[in-house]
């Protein structure tokens, strides 16, 4: 599923607290005990879902990223956007779903 | 009445009779010790703290038991008991003295869930504190008794403890365990500091036993608003700087050095976002001590202005 699966935002959860700081966003996990801290793009990828309304692969959500920061390649937008997805997908915040 | 007001022989009858009852900041404290052996120096490194009278209420009864039979004579060791309880396996008679502090500081790390405790030392300078998160070997032992001995007020070498309530953090102002160089670095740079005679051989190395100022101790029941986290690093021949950590950064360092973060789940995770909210956090990177002190000074005095 991996190549072709979309990204969704895995929805609200009342176990996870929130503290945003200079640095990003950081998530506790009340039932993990687990504490992250997630960068500005992982927010902006989150947020980026949510607007859409519906699940988006990787390239749509490095062509969004790339629309924001059109001085940086999309080499550079695709290596950022899968660390972000990695960070993401781990705290449990998006899910992947075929298409 | 103070500790230093006992005569040597009163401090050895308490040590080895009902105890020395003691305020210890945030704490207090009732030690005994079968081996009267630490009696001088203990008396020297606790002098400035008060005694309690025999209605006060006793935090932790600790005591270093002497070996019994033949271990009396072959290799006596000492053993450390909280309560009746002993946490740790018994050590060479020669580490007693250290044995009963790194003995409180376990002591204070396993009950006290009504505090965030982290593994840093903790100073303050005109009503602010400056904590000082670090493995060992970070050189942070060193810069705290380096710090204390030029006017920053102690509050503890190795143990921060922050109330739940309202982020100020507790002092304990008890001794600095200065390890191996760090010894030798300090009798240089504070000759009028009253340091324990070297323990050679121990789990940490040498170790010895600073003592807390007069200052310091007589202000320890008084909290303070945490303002500055540095998470220093000693390097030989490393210029002195201070770098600005972001907060999340410096969150999930705090985290990482925190005894019982995960205990206190939400309360631990709120608590550490106050503090970050209310301290600059910085990673701070030095080899001289008179000008990673003068940085400090500076820091605090930009402050107060």
């Amino acid at each position: 599923m991996e190549g072709t699966a979309l990204w969704a935002c895995a929805g609200a959860s009342d176990q996870l607290l929130y503290k945003d700081v200079e640095d990003g966003r950081l998530i506790y996990d009340r039932s993990s005990g687990e504490t992250r801290l997630l960068s500005h793009l992982s927010q902006f990828l989150v947020e980026w879902l949510e607007a859409q309304g519906h699940p988006a692969s990787t390239a749509d959500l490095v062509l969004a990223v790339h629309a924001e920061e059109p001085e940086s390649s999309t080499q550079e937008c695709l290596a950022a956007v899968e660390t972000a997805l990695a960070a993401l997908s781990e705290a449990h915040l998006l899910r992947q779903v075929a298409r | 009445m103070k500790v230093g007001e006992l005569s040597p022989a009163e401090v050895r009858r308490a040590l080895t009779g009902p105890g020395l009852r003691v305020a210890t900041g945030a704490f207090n404290c009732r030690m005994q010790s079968e081996v009267g052996g630490i009696a001088p120096e203990l008396a020297r490194l606790y002098t400035h703290h008060e005694l309690l009278d025999d209605a006060a209420f006793i935090d932790f009864h600790v005591k270093i038991g002497a070996s019994r039979g033949l271990r009396r004579w072959v290799r006596p060791q000492a053993l450390f008991t909280v309560d009746e309880v002993s946490p740790f396996t018994p050590l060479p008679q020669d580490q007693a003295l250290p044995m009963m502090e790194w003995g409180l500081n376990w002591c204070i790390s396993a009950y006290s869930h009504h505090l965030l405790v982290l593994h840093a030392a903790s100073l303050s300078r005109n009503g602010r504190a400056l904590i000082l998160p670090a493995p060992p070997g970070s050189g942070k032992s060193t810069l705290c008794a380096a710090l204390a001995n030029r006017g920053w007020r102690l509050l503890s070498d190795e143990l921060t403890l922050i109330d739940l309530r309202d982020g100020r953090l507790h002092a304990l102002a008890r001794p600095v365990n200065l390890k191996n160089q760090s010894i030798e670095v300090i009798r240089r740079f504070a000759p009028e500091a009253f340091l324990s005679t070297p323990v050679l051989d121990t789990t940490k190395g040498t170790v010895a036993l600073m003592a807390p100022n007069a200052a310091s101790v007589q202000a320890s029941a008084e909290p303070v608003w945490p303002r500055w986290v540095a998470l220093p690093r000693w390097r030989a021949g490393a210029a002195t700087q201070l770098t600005p950590m972001p907060q999340g950064e410096a969150f999930l360092q705090l985290a990482e050095n925190a005894m019982n973060y995960h205990i206190l789940g939400e309360q631990g995770f709120a608590a550490l976002g106050e503090l970050v909210d209310r301290a600059q956090g910085f990673r701070f990177e030095y080899s001289d001590l008179d000008e990673a002190i003068a940085l400090f000074d500076r820091l605090a005095e930009q402050e107060g202005a």
